[in-house]
């Protein structure tokens, strides 16, 4: 089928997939009752004609076919709407968000992925041993433990007892900074994020090593099972030689397509996380969002999360093409 | 051809067929029994589920009443896992949450499954314009981030519920079953797609074809069979991860505050500032519980992996 | 059940003044989404621009109205005209000096636009504003409105800068991200999703407030926020669980408050429906809860049991002389037998006068655990009463559309049983107009657009006279005596069925700060506490964190190095 014609139909795909995830937020929101002016309704001081007025004014008492295309025309024209609660652009509300997120879930992403894959590398080929088995333990009942649970474990220990006890260190736990430490020249911000970061990132990071590992383990336990692995021993290589080589080429192609979908998850965020800590971060920014209906913001953040998990499944896709020769010529 | 009811029945139930199966029984439950995960597991997950199905009569504690005196009281003899904030008996909760959350996962992960199932084989056997709009509205779903979707989900289903009169009759926890059944069908129908796909190639079916068979004698005799073992492994999967997400639904606060689960469990104890008062009895045991289940099904599918790819059979 | 009522009042005199200085930080539960006082949404919006905007008139903690950019008021007999005095060494925070045209400009402005969602109701009552002098402003309404009605309603009003103001385009979409107000703050960083950070007004123009920078950090977490509170990172901490309550009395340096508020959370029985309608079912089905034992179990202990004329029974108009509706299960058995509903069939289960058994759907919103829990407490009295509840959770939203509340264009409005929910009380403790909003059926709460409980027997009308009445009464006696009277009627009556009056707890601490002001109805963290609230001791700055980075650092280097030589 050649390169060109395979990029073209996935690029195609993949808008269409786009709009119509698009479409499906924005209708499911539109169909629950219950509205941003919502925000009023149990303050007994604003009465319902106000609410009215308000509702009319953001342009939700249209109908919901022209409330569709006007969403459709501002989004063509880069404008990602207008939050009613916020009072400024989405863009904006978004904008100021994802750099925190993208300190720590990117920070955490890069960790996970590098020591995972190689962790996972290691124990697959170890398979059936101890180490093996302690893994797989640790990685199940790791698992099923509640991020918010590690969280409170984390910030009662080394926020909580690491000061009353007056241990020579201890982390923050509310916030990304403290307030005001700009004063104190750049370098004191830098480390004062920093020191931020390390109770959230350490929560996220041991998760996810966990999990790279279990999945990077996975596919190599399956590629290890077949036939050109067994010729490459029999050929005399050696196991780091075949990890390499072989093994690890081939298990890699499903991780490069889980990075893909995993891009657009990482703005979706840790709620979890975000709420233990208070990290400002974009993922508790959708939740409160569905919380209170600001329907410009939920769709907003959905269109960004969505169009980003798209840019990674197609480059991931594309990737995939280069890597296996296989795909091309299907 | 068209194949009659009557002998696709026959086909399946053939007595042949079941005589062959038995057999392989024997030789699937020795392999089984000599992966220690897998018996361990297996173990684990039968008591689990005895647990379950005894439930909380077993206590004389009711899990749904009110009680004034022994409010968050330590386990004791009395309470062999003390109370909660309403002195509510936790044991008697634990069973009970128990029960319900193994339902929920085990409706939620095998329906997710054998809906995929059903769709990929369809999909992948029908082929055309058929099999590229059902890929085109998995590629939809899939967009979307799974967790941020069903936060979604979760959160206007009771709305939609309120709109739909007859569905009363429907307990809650299956409204949670649903929304991981939604979000996660197309996982389980790819998989099972291009499962079906790379059979399609193989020598045995354009032979099959060949000789004149249908599509349905297909799809039932050769595709079906050999796809089960896949299907298999991905149910203990699916429902393993339909009770985790059950959980954090509800730990969230999006699930059923009449129902105990062992996330509601959670949730509970996190209202009730449970971790920062010390009342360690109202969360560990929930914790605990989810990871034993969590634990025990991820057993019973490795060993599951084991059956199914003989490659991976420890010599 | 008492409460603590800590109370120093604001104008004692201190032996010299406090020093200022020191970091004030509190927690909120969530963020403030935008600062603009015309549209404020939440809670806690409103307290972080009441740091930065004054109004004429404060109340403080114990509902009497305080001037603050008056200096006075007067009004003449039939109380139409108030004129007020205003202060001249009020500065804004940008350094315009505040005058009498931004008071003018403000209200001008709200009474123009009945569009402004955070506008006090006699805004449409007002007849014209006059600026008398560069110091006086004259208001002028249709009718005379009590002194409390102007004083908490309308003197209340925010002040914002004319020069500012004018010049914005659509004050509805006027994020307002860099306030310039007169208020005791101003706000230096506006982190958003994470922190408020104020500076003092050092240019305010009454003593205090005496710390140098207040933070309000939010904190989602109400165990986070305990660890916080703990460690000394903030100072105090609301919303309160009753376990955390326990923990902190073992430590000395945290002390509680409990204190009410002004929400009444109450049963609404459709009264749209048979056998709602008939007040004897109502008086039965109220004698037949045990509201004392809800308070305790549902709600922890906090709050009150509320008085069937749904007003606060802390209130200067409130009339004891009411039937108070005690657990009486043998009383409410006899009422319901009185009715002729009886157990025809032996199910264990009533039949009302039609033959049809006395089944109900409790409404509930799934969000609270507290209503949830107080829905089945109610469902089990019932059983004792021989009438079936079956408990709907349902979505706080499809809850209020369905039992008719404003906003809700639902199709299902009105098509419910029974409901439990809350409202405030309309601040009966101290406003004579609270009746009249509650109950008049010509105001939209208790008007036929409105109605929750379908309130329709003829004792409506007769409140609906007095309270009416009330509104444009200017004789304080009268207003009582007629006040006393509404109330009598309405418990007699039952349009609801009143549960209980919420209550909080909030923690504090005690060894940094002092000076706290804290009262019945309100916790430590309130504007007149702001003028107070000092350090106890000078601070001497906070401890650096270099030390823990060094050391982290140097761990850090350590341990690459070991696993390097490990790896080789």
């Amino acid at each position: 089928m050649g390169l060109k014609s395979y990029i073209a139909k996935k690029v195609l795909f993949a808008v269409v997939a786009y709009f119509a995830a698009i479409t499906v937020v924005f209708f499911i929101y539109h169909v629950m009752p219950g509205n941003p002016a919502n925000i009023f309704a149990t303050d007994p001081r604003v009465p319902p004609e106000v609410r009215d007025a308000l509702l009319d004014r953001w342009g939700l008492d249209e109908s919901l076919w022209k409330q569709y295309l006007i969403f459709l025309k501002n989004l063509f024209q880069g404008d990602l709407g207008y939050s009613f609660l916020h009072k400024r652009p989405v863009s904006e509300i978004i904008g100021e968000r994802l750099p925190w997120t993208l300190l720590l879930l990117g920070s955490a992403f890069i960790i996970n992925a590098v020591i995972g894959i190689l962790l996972g590398s290691l124990i697959a080929w170890r398979r059936g041993s101890k180490t093996d088995t302690a893994f797989v333990l640790t990685y199940n009942v790791y698992n099923a433990i509640p991020l918010f649970f590690v969280g409170m474990i984390f910030i009662s220990i080394f926020g909580y007892q690491a000061r009353i006890h007056n241990w020579p260190f201890y982390f923050p736990f509310i916030g990304a900074k403290t307030p005001g430490i700009e004063s104190l020249g750049t370098f004191r911000v830098i480390l004062d994020v920093l020191w931020h970061l390390v109770l959230p990132l350490t929560v996220l990071v041991i998760a996810g090593i966990l999990g790279w590992s279990w999945f990077m383990r996975g596919n190599l336990i399956n590629v290890k099972t077949e036939d050109f692995i067994q010729t490459a021993k029999a050929k005399g290589l050696n196991d780091k030689q075949i990890l390499f080589r072989h093994g690890f080429r081939n298990a890699i192609l499903p991780v490069i397509t889980s990075i893909g979908m995993s891009i657009g998850g990482l703005i979706g965020g840790s709620v979890l996380v975000e709420t233990v800590f208070t990290y400002p971060g974009t993922g508790r920014l959708l939740y409160e969002a569905i919380l209170y209906k600001d329907y410009p913001l939920l769709q907003g953040s959905f269109i960004i999360i969505a169009g980003l998990t798209l840019l990674g499944l197609l480059f991931a896709e594309l990737l995939y093409g280069f890597v296996d020769p296989r795909i091309r010529s299907e | 051809m068209a194949i009659k009811a009557t002998n696709l029945f026959r086909m399946v139930v053939n007595p042949n067929n079941l005589k062959r199966r038995l057999r392989k029984w024997g030789s699937t439950t020795k392999i089984f029994s000599r992966n220690w995960m897998g018996v361990i597991g297996l173990v684990m997950m039968v008591t689990i589920i005895i647990l379950a199905i005894i439930g909380p009569d077993i206590t004389d504690y009711d899990p749904y009443g009110f009680f004034t005196i022994d409010r968050n009281v330590r386990p004791n003899w009395d309470h062999l896992l003390g109370t909660n904030g309403y002195g509510q008996d936790v044991f008697t909760i634990l069973l009970e949450s128990l029960r319900v959350s193994l339902l929920v996962g085990v409706v939620a992960g095998s329906l997710t499954v054998l809906f995929g199932t059903t769709i990929g084989v369809a999909s992948a056997y029908i082929g055309g314009w058929v099999d590229t709009l059902i890929m085109r509205i998995t590629d939809v779903i899939l967009v979307l981030p799974a967790l941020p979707l069903m936060l979604v989900l979760a959160s206007i289903a009771p709305l939609l519920v309120d709109k739909i009169p007859w569905i009363d009759i429907v307990p809650q926890w299956f409204i949670i079953a649903s929304i991981y059944i939604i979000v996660f069908w197309p996982v389980s129908a790819r998989l099972i797609r291009s499962q079906a796909l790379s059979l399609k190639q193989r020598a045995f079916i354009t032979g099959a074809k060949a000789s004149g068979a249908s599509r349905t004698y297909i799809i039932f005799k050769h595709i079906l069979p050999n796809v089960f073992p896949l299907m298999l492994t991905m149910i203990i999967t699916s429902m393993r991860q339909a009770i985790l997400y059950e959980a954090f639904l509800s730990y969230l606060g999006l699930g059923d505050p009449l129902t105990w689960t062992l996330g509601q469990m959670l949730h509970n104890a996190q209202v009730h500032a449970a971790f920062a008062s010390g009342n360690w009895w109202l969360f560990w045991p929930p914790g605990i519980a989810i990871g034993l289940i969590t634990l025990s099904f991820a057993f019973v599918g490795m060993a599951f992996d084991e059956i199914v790819n003989p490659r991976l059979r420890q010599r | 059940m008492a409460f603590i009522m800590t109370f120093s009042p604001y104008s004692t005199v201190l032996a010299q003044d406090p020093f200022v200085g020191g970091t004030l930080t509190v927690p909120m539960g969530s963020d403030a989404l935008t600062l603009n006082p015309f549209t404020w949404g939440s809670v806690y919006e409103s307290y972080i621009i009441g740091h930065i905007y004054d109004a004429l008139v404060q109340n403080d903690i114990n509902n009497q109205p305080t001037p603050v950019l008056c200096t006075g008021w007067t009004h003449n007999e039939t109380l139409e005209k108030w004129i007020f005095t205003i202060r001249e060494d009020v500065y804004w925070s940008d350094g315009e000096l505040m005058d009498i045209y931004d008071v003018n400009y403000t209200w001008y402005l709200l009474w123009t636009d009945p569009a402004i969602p955070r506008r006090s109701w006699l805004f449409d009552e007002i007849f014209d504003i006059t600026v008398l002098s560069e110091t006086q402003i004259q208001v002028e309404f249709w009718w005379g409105p009590k002194p409390a009605d102007v004083l908490y309603d309308f003197a209340t009003t925010w002040i914002v800068p004319q020069h500012i103001w004018e010049d914005i385009t659509d004050i509805y979409t006027f994020a307002n991200e860099e306030p310039v107000g007169c208020g005791p703050f101003v706000l230096e960083e506006w982190s958003h999703g994470s922190f408020f950070r104020f500076s003092r007004n050092d240019q305010y123009y009454l003593d205090g407030p005496w710390v140098e920078t207040k933070i309000v950090q939010i904190i989602r977490e109400i165990e986070a926020g305990y660890y916080a509170l703990s460690v000394g990172d903030i100072e105090l901490l609301g919303a309160v669980p009753p376990e955390l309550e326990n923990v902190a009395k073992s430590d000395p340096n945290i002390e509680i408050h409990e204190y009410l508020n002004d929400y009444i959370m109450y049963l609404g029985l459709n009264q749209r429906r048979y056998p709602n309608d008939e007040v004897n079912f109502r008086k039965a089905v109220l004698h037949g809860i045990n509201r004392s034992e809800i308070m305790e179990i549902a709600g922890y202990g906090r709050g009150l049991v509320a008085p069937a004329s749904m007003s606060l029974p802390y209130g200067a108009y409130y009339n004891p002389d009411i039937e108070q509706y005690a657990y009486d299960v043998a009383l409410a058995n006899q009422l319901l037998d009185d009715l002729g509903f009886l157990d025809t069939d032996n199910d264990k289960v009533r039949e009302d006068g039609l033959g049809d058994p006395l089944k109900f759907n409790l409404g509930v919103s799934a969000e609270y655990q507290e209503s949830v829990d107080t829905a089945r407490m109610i469902q089990n009295y019932m059983l004792a009463l021989n009438i079936s509840i079956t408990v709907q959770p349902v979505i706080w939203d499809i809850l209020w559309s369905t039992v008719g509340g404003p906003g809700g264009s639902y199709a299902s409005k009105y098509d419910y049983d029974w409901a439990f929910l809350g409202w405030t009380g309309f601040w009966s403790d101290f406003h004579p107009s609270w009746a009249y909003w509650m109950f008049s059926a010509n105001r939209w709460w208790g008007s036929d657009n409105v109605n929750i409980p379908g309130w329709n027997s003829s004792v409506r009308w007769e409140v609906t006279t007095l309270v009416d009445e009330v509104l444009y009464e200017t004789d304080e006696a009268i207003v009582r005596q007629k006040l006393d009277e509404a109330q009598v009627l309405i418990a007699e009556d039952l349009p609801y069925l009143p549960i209980r009056i919420t209550g909080g707890v909030t923690l504090y601490r005690t060894d940094k700060f002092t000076g706290w002001i804290m009262g019945n109805t309100t916790g430590p963290d309130n504007w007149q506490s702001w003028m107070a609230v000092h350090l106890i001791e000078p601070d001497e700055g906070a401890p650096g964190f270099e030390i823990m980075t060094a050391v982290l650092a140097v761990g850090f280097i350590l341990g690459i190095t070991y696993f390097r030589k490990r790896r080789k």
